[in-house]
């Protein structure tokens, strides 16, 4: 008697639950576009919420589903969804996107903007989501980077903020007073680390990659900047020493919490050092050159996958995003940068965001690179093991551009 | 077949079908993946050989992980089991307030081993932490100590850690071996003349062994597997300095995206293991 009763229930129950999908698609008619959003602050999830309320609102018949996904885990989550096919409609991440475009994953946009929208993008901006001659991805935001110093220490040592090399390692030297502060930070670990590398190689003249895609960080300029960074710690001991394992953020908080002295790092700072010490007072300057004189600039990205089924939809909803309304309130709100023409004019003015703007047009950005990730964790290797004197600074250059050289970018 | 038997066939199937799909297709997937090809994302391209092999063993870090991952796994149980069965021994033994020390001493396993590592990722760091600021008061040190990363601090560290978590399901494991000890071998040995530490090493060491087995051999499987601390307190950095082959393991996999090296190092971490379990296994029962 009692399995005859235990296959019973088992039989209503199946019976039950698609009686009750059924009801359920029924009822649904609406399109649904699923959205993987990249945690930038406290800001973001509320943002995208009164976003998508609103757009809901005018378009009925689409339904977005927003997962707002912490910068940690992004890049792990979404292979994780590629790899199952499960990847979401549309996407905002960074520089990653070049993989994907070169794995002919995302949808070239090209036919899908007018010639009015696409004119509202700064041209530098749009051109970031540009691989293999297509429009792979539109800017998101964008910001510059430099080098911020804290006034009151500056001041009290009576020296100004730094504009090349040697005055960067005279003021260092001026300020600083270890072990309970040290004047600079300089995170070079896998969160970051490309950023700060670049300052260093841009400033001495070296590149990334030539024009054939080759990996040349162990080029002369490569290792005069590897050197640089290797004296700050070992020679002039004025770097924060958990410069190896703190990440971008944690340095940002450290000095604010007075610990460090100068810090280059993205335009979004002073926002972020404002709500943890309302009366920390932080200068900026353009980041110190040495040959040359470059500006870092980072666009992040929104882009769609080709297998979405939704991409007219998922496109109307990007769109509506670059409303001034939109945009302008983001970049307010995360303190980072506009990407479209009508809220750079507007926030020119701004007191917070209007110098930064105004450094936009000589920042130079990433290189688009196949294995641009894979790349860059190699070379942050690399540049630790120098730093820490674990290896020899051009064995490790060397060593490093072989392994990316010969097995990353060929396999 | 009796009815009987039918009826417990079906109520096992879920958990067999449910054994299967998460357990063992992931374990042969990821076998048969080790010898192919794989894209960025994971799919297989086609069939390589032992190439996957020859990338991962010629890795200019792979012996340091490996080597780090030894002393991670052997340094932490070593310490852990021999603190665990003092603790033991002592909380065997009558005295006021055992009911209440045993409680205490189960506390740190309550807490996440997420949360514990957070908790003491902030202890250690060196501007703010309780650590530098307890031995600074005590005296033993006069300047600020970088505890996680400094490499060689590093380790060190993460390991006092992990035993502190370990202690309380070793110790109490342990101490379920002692009480089932028969309290006449006790008396006998009395009346025999046995002093305590003939006692201990003639009557309750041998007794505890079987227990004792148990537990090295799980706590070297779990503390070789372990993740959270590691990833947690310094994600195995500076240049994968303090990474352990699981830390680097993932990193292979989800920060490199190189899904064939995973595969490979996914296969040898399983074959060590086994080949440790068999080997140990043998060693403690051959009598």
């Amino acid at each position: 008697m009692k399995p005859r009763v235990l296959i019973m229930s088992i039989v209503l129950l199946l019976l039950f639950s698609t009686a009750v999908a059924f009801g359920a698609s029924k009822k649904e008619k609406k399109v649904k576009v699923r959205f993987m959003a990249a945690l930038y602050s406290e800001a973001t999830t509320p943002f995208w919420n009164d976003v998508i309320a609103a757009f809901e609102k005018e378009y009925p018949n689409i339904e977005i589903e927003l997962d707002v996904v912490h910068w940690d885990n992004v890049y792990q989550k979404t292979t994780t969804l590629i790899s199952a096919k499960q990847e979401p409609d549309i996407l905002n991440t960074d520089t990653i996107l070049v993989q994907y475009a070169a794995g002919g994953l995302l949808e070239p946009l090209d036919g899908y903007m007018s010639a009015e929208f696409k004119d509202q993008f700064i041209p530098s901006m749009l051109k970031s989501g540009l691989y293999d001659g297509k429009i792979q991805a539109l800017p998101y935001i964008s910001s510059v980077r430099a080098l911020f110093y804290n006034m009151d220490v500056l001041e009290k040592a009576n020296v100004k903020p730094p504009k090349n090399w040697d005055e960067l390692v005279r003021v260092a030297k001026a300020i600083n007073n270890p072990p309970d502060f040290y004047a600079f930070g300089m995170p070079i670990e896998n969160f970051e680390g490309q950023a700060y590398i670049s300052y260093f190689l841009w400033a001495a003249g070296g590149e990334w990659v030539d024009a054939n895609g080759k990996c040349i960080v162990n080029s002369e300029a490569g290792l005069r900047a590897l050197n640089f960074a290797k004296d700050l710690v070992q020679k002039h001991k004025v770097v924060y020493p958990p410069w190896s394992t703190m990440n971008r953020d944690e340095t940002q908080k450290a000095m604010t919490a007075g610990k460090v002295g100068m810090l280059m790092t993205a335009s979004f700072f002073p926002a972020v050092a404002k709500a943890d010490n309302p009366n920390f007072r932080l200068g900026a300057v353009p980041i110190p050159g040495d040959k040359e004189q470059y500006n870092l600039g980072v666009v992040d990205s929104l882009m769609i996958f080709k297998r979405s089924k939704c991409k007219k939809e998922a496109f109307e909803f990007l769109k509506y995003y670059y409303r001034d309304q939109w945009h302008k309130r983001v970049c307010l709100e995360e303190g980072v940068l506009p990407v479209t023409k009508t809220v750079s004019k507007s926030l020119e003015s701004d007191p917070g965001l209007g110098p930064f703007i105004k450094m936009l047009p000589q920042a130079r950005f990433y290189p688009l690179h196949p294995k641009w990730e894979p790349m860059v964790l190699e070379v942050i290797k690399a540049w630790q093991v120098a730093i820490l004197g674990e290896k020899d600074a051009k064995k490790a250059l060397d060593d490093a551009a072989e392994k990316i050289n010969n097995e990353i970018i060929k396999k | 077949m009796t009815r009987e038997q039918r009826i417990a066939y079906v109520c096992i199937l879920p958990s067999v079908v449910l054994v299967t799909a998460v357990i063992f297709y992931p374990v042969i997937k990821t076998f048969i993946n080790a010898f192919y090809a794989l894209d960025l994302y994971g799919n297989m391209e086609h069939f390589a050989g032992f190439e996957n092999f020859r990338r991962l063993f010629k890795e200019d870090i792979f012996i340091r992980v490996l080597l780090n991952t030894l002393f991670w796994t052997f340094g932490m149980v070593a310490v852990t089991i021999l603190i665990s069965l003092i603790l033991a021994l002592v909380l065997n033994l009558r005295f006021c307030g055992r009911k209440f020390s045993r409680a205490v001493l189960l506390l740190p396993w309550a807490a996440s081993l997420m949360i514990s590592a957070l908790l003491w990722r902030w202890l250690f760091n060196g501007d703010y932490g309780m650590v530098n600021r307890l031995l600074r008061d005590l005296g033993l040190i006069n300047h600020t100590v970088h505890w996680l990363s400094t490499p060689k601090l590093a380790f060190p560290s993460m390991i006092f850690v992990g035993t502190i978590v370990s202690i309380p399901f070793d110790t109490i494991t342990l101490l379920a071996g002692l009480q089932s000890i028969p309290q006449e071998l006790y008396e006998a040995s009395k009346v025999d003349g046995a002093n305590k530490a003939t006692t201990l090493t003639r009557i309750v060491l041998p007794l505890l062994k079987p227990v004792f087995f148990i537990v090295t051999t799980l706590e070297i499987i779990y503390t070789f597997n372990s993740f959270p601390i590691i990833w947690i307190m310094t994600r195995g950095e500076p240049a994968n300095q303090t990474d352990t082959i699981i830390t680097y393991l993932y990193k292979k996999a989800f920060l490199y995206q190189d899904f064939g090296i995973a595969s490979a190092l996914s296969v040898f971490i399983f074959l060590f293991l086994l080949l440790f379990s068999v080997i140990y296994a043998r060693i403690l029962y051959r009598e």
